[in-house]
């Protein structure tokens, strides 16, 4: 059953932070698997491999997370690596032949970047999976101080540390096919986009406001009821609008939608009584690094210190 | 029957709750749920909402106490009947892998029960009417929607008071409600006036009169409702004059309509503007098509999120979108309708090409279909006046405030053009208020 993707979706690549594989990598992925290969070998399960860089690990549970569903996607990929459920594929890097590469995390090190060059070499199809790998996470707000001096205050022997002064997305160093956003990212996307791997379809990318979601799933607004800053008329779905179902004001884990206006809704949150730095902290956040919520955030830091902060432990921007 | 009218006692609404259970009825009422007024099953009257009213402004909703038994004393629910009928997600059909390979399509069938609502307004049953219109009465009937209208029973309730973004009497949909009803109750402290709309209310309505539940109705009883209904609509027209007076008095200001930056105390005096629309279909035509380079278009849409949450809580907007739902392993997978809106990117995308990529085009479509396009598809507008836009945006835009500002900019809107639409509106709820009595 060829599944094919609504039209809409491959609209959306136009957008300047999408990075959904094109049509011709799809075709390329569909020769890997249908070549004659399948004849002698047996096993033609797609081979997987599922590594991490500096995270939380939080996204990988959404495999592990998956119940009955892990044994499923045992049955139809042969995973080949997998170091937090155990699985590991001692051969160098670059001698792996991967069909998925799965990433969570960000680049912190130097060597990191060597890693993941390997693992894009070794793999036909690279996916990040959550916040750090796509658009830095929580650890790229050093990207904004100085991290020499942080490392210096937080840790008695600094010298044997060595990290690079900034957390940076998978996409600033090697190819990505396909982005899977949020914080952490949730079992059903990550096993819908496996699907559709499957069948050589592009997975759905809603770019839609959680707002959508949000009014579907029929929660009351929190902005209106309670003046809550709430950032789901910027963040993309995909979530589920859970923060808002419980009440809570979302803090945009799931990144910037398409087309928004973070302009206007940082104004609306100083007129419910935000100061400015408040407003900043909201945009710099989970997915500080993501170009709209980093302008966003800096216009309102700015506002609070016209000069660039160099002498403290507050960001500098 | 009003020249009969009935009374139902306040303690008796409970019976009038378990005829209809017994009846096989889930009852749905206003309940408090997350700081406003939701729409749920219940059986036991103490559910309702009681000694609660709503205050509502542009982007703004909070609940108030209200020193008085009375259930129904407030404006639009944050939704009504819409999520009932049109499914915010909705599995129209489902496809299998059989064992040889074959698919088999097969179209799901959602069974609901019989269901009566308590409390629905004069906008609620009017923005009724064009889903029927779009869903029911179109060339193609829509069969999810029309199982889901199946079976229910619609226990109208006036309008007590009227909310700061109520204008159903510009669109001639309220306050009165006229019919669409099964039963139709006016709220006065001590119960309720009922009466019939159709055959079903009718006999429910001989049921009660058979166990005694129900009275006959004074005329100081049908004397309160009746000037309650019209306080209701002077209400409305009152505000209307306020914001009209203070904005010719406020001329030389710029439109304030940054909303956004009000701080919520000034957001309670905000209604600073008239709230009328041009509902003359020809002249919001002419006026909203031409000017669809009107700088104010532009103010908009650096105001509007494009978040989509005026077109999913408007009672008579249909858009959807469509999707697949797959099981992992491929063997069967559901093919979804959800909610979708002018806001969204998909809405605007048609093979390889965005015609809608930007807010100000999206916002225009919105306004622009409602107000225009809605009467070539269905002979009037698509506003049924309740509000809800304007409560639920999250930076308090209103809708009528943005296409009065063009029209007005092009000498289309007047104080005499609104006095105009206040002859039209009283001589309408005249009418009405001469249905009222004499039927
Ligand atoms: S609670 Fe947040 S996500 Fe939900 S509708 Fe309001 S602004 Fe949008
Ligand atoms: S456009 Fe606004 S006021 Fe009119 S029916 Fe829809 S939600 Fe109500
Ligand atoms: S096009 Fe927009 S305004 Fe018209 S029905 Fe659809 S969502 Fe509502
Ligand atoms: S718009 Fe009219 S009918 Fe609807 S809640 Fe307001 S006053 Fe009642
Ligand atoms: S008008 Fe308001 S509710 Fe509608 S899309 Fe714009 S910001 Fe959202």
């Amino acid at each position: 059953m060829a599944q094919r993707i609504p039209a809409q979706i491959l609209s959306q690549h136009s957008d300047a932070d999408v990075t959904v594989t094109s049509n011709a990598a799809t075709d390329a992925y569909a020769d890997t698997t249908n070549n004659g290969k399948a004849n002698v070998d047996t096993n033609t399960r797609l081979k997987v491999a599922v590594h991490k860089f500096a995270s939380c690990d939080g996204c990988q549970l959404a495999f592990l997370n998956a119940g009955a569903d892990l044994l499923t996607v045992n049955r139809l990929f042969d995973i080949r690596h997998f170091a937090e459920a155990g699985l590991l594929d001692n051969r160098p890097l670059i001698e792996r032949d991967i069909d998925v590469a799965i990433i969570e995390g960000s680049v912190c090190t130097a060597e990191d970047i060597q890693r993941l060059q390997q693992i894009r070499d070794s793999s036909q199809r690279l996916i990040t999976i959550g916040a750090c790998a796509t658009s830095g996470g929580i650890q790229a707000l050093r990207n904004m101080a100085d991290a020499q001096q942080w490392l210096a205050e937080i840790y008695a022997r600094p010298e044997s540390l060595s990290s690079l002064d900034t957390a940076t997305p998978i996409s600033q160093h090697v190819k990505v096919d396909l982005e899977l956003w949020g914080c952490p990212v949730n079992t059903e996307q990550l096993l819908h986009a496996l699907r559709n791997l499957l069948w050589h379809s592009l997975p759905e990318n809603n770019k839609d406001k959680v707002c959508m979601e949000c009014k579907r799933a029929g929660n009351i607004c929190v902005m209106v009821t309670e003046n809550k800053p709430c950032l789901g008329p910027v963040t993309q779905g995909s979530c589920g609008a859970i923060c808002p179902h419980h009440g809570r004001d979302c803090y945009g884990c799931y990144g910037p939608a398409e087309n928004t206006n973070t302009d206007s809704l940082s104004q609306r949150f100083s007129g419910f009584g935000l100061l400015p730095e408040e407003i900043a902290r909201k945009f710099l956040l989970i997915n500080s690094q993501s170009k709209p919520f980093l302008e966003e955030g800096k216009k309102w830091h700015n506002q609070l210190t016209s000069q660039p902060q160099t002498s403290d432990k507050g960001l500098r921007l | 029957m009003r020249d009969q009218p009935h009374f139902l006692p306040r303690l008796q609404l409970q019976s009038l709750l378990d005829l209809l259970i017994a009846e096989d009825y889930q009852c749905m009422g206003p309940q408090i749920q997350s700081n406003a007024i939701v729409f749920k099953p219940f059986s036991q009257v103490t559910a309702l909402t009681q000694g609660i009213t709503d205050y509502q402004d542009a982007g703004h909703y909070r609940l108030q106490p209200y020193d008085s038994p009375r259930n129904f004393h407030w404006n639009c629910s944050a939704q009504l009947l819409k999520p009932y009928f049109f499914q915010a997600e909705q599995v129209l059909w489902q496809v299998e892998k059989q064992q040889d390979g074959q698919l088999v399509f097969c179209q799901t069938q959602s069974h609901q029960p019989k269901r009566a609502f308590f409390g629905v307004r004069a906008c609620d049953i009017a923005a009724l009417k064009l889903q029927d219109q779009h869903f029911l009465h179109s060339e193609f009937v829509d069969d999810h929607y029309a199982e889901n209208r199946r079976n229910n029973l619609f226990i109208a309730v006036t309008c007590s008071k009227a909310g700061a973004n109520c204008f159903c009497h510009r669109t001639s949909d309220g306050p009165a409600i006229t019919d669409g009803y099964d039963l139709l109750l006016d709220e006065l402290n001590e119960g309720f006036l009922l009466q019939t709309g159709s055959d079903e209310g009718e006999r429910l309505c001989q049921q009660l009169l058979q166990t005694q539940v129900l009275e006959i109705a004074s005329s100081e009883q049908q004397q309160q409702a009746d000037q309650s209904l019209s306080q209701v609509r002077q209400t409305l027209f009152d505000n209307d004059d306020q914001r009209l007076q203070s904005h010719q008095s406020d001329q030389s200001q710029p439109p304030q309509f940054k909303a956004q930056q009000q701080s919520q105390q000034q957001s309670q005096q905000q209604h600073q503007q008239p709230k009328h629309l041009p509902f003359d279909p020809e002249l919001i035509r002419q006026v909203l098509m031409q000017n669809l380079d009107h700088p104010h278009w532009q103010e908009l849409a650096e105001t509007c999120l494009s978040c989509g949450n005026c077109t999913s809580v408007c009672p008579t907007c249909f858009c959807s979108s469509q999707r697949d739902i797959p099981e992992l392993d491929g063997s069967q997978a559901q093919h979804v309708r959800q909610w979708d809106s002018c806001f969204s990117q998909g809405h605007g995308y048609i093979h390889g090409y965005q015609v809608r990529g930007k807010t100000q085009l999206r916002y225009q479509q919105w306004l622009t279909h409602k107000l225009v396009n809605w009467y070539e598809q269905y002979g009037r507008s698509g506003c049924v006046g309740c509000g809800r836009c304007v409560t639920w945006c999250p930076v308090g835009i209103d809708f009528t405030q943005a296409a009065m500002q063009i029209c007005q900019d092009n000498g289309q809107i007047s104080g005499d053009r609104v006095r105009g639409d206040r002859v039209r509106g009283d001589r309408v709820s005249k009418d009405r208020e001469g249905g009222h009595n004499d039927n």
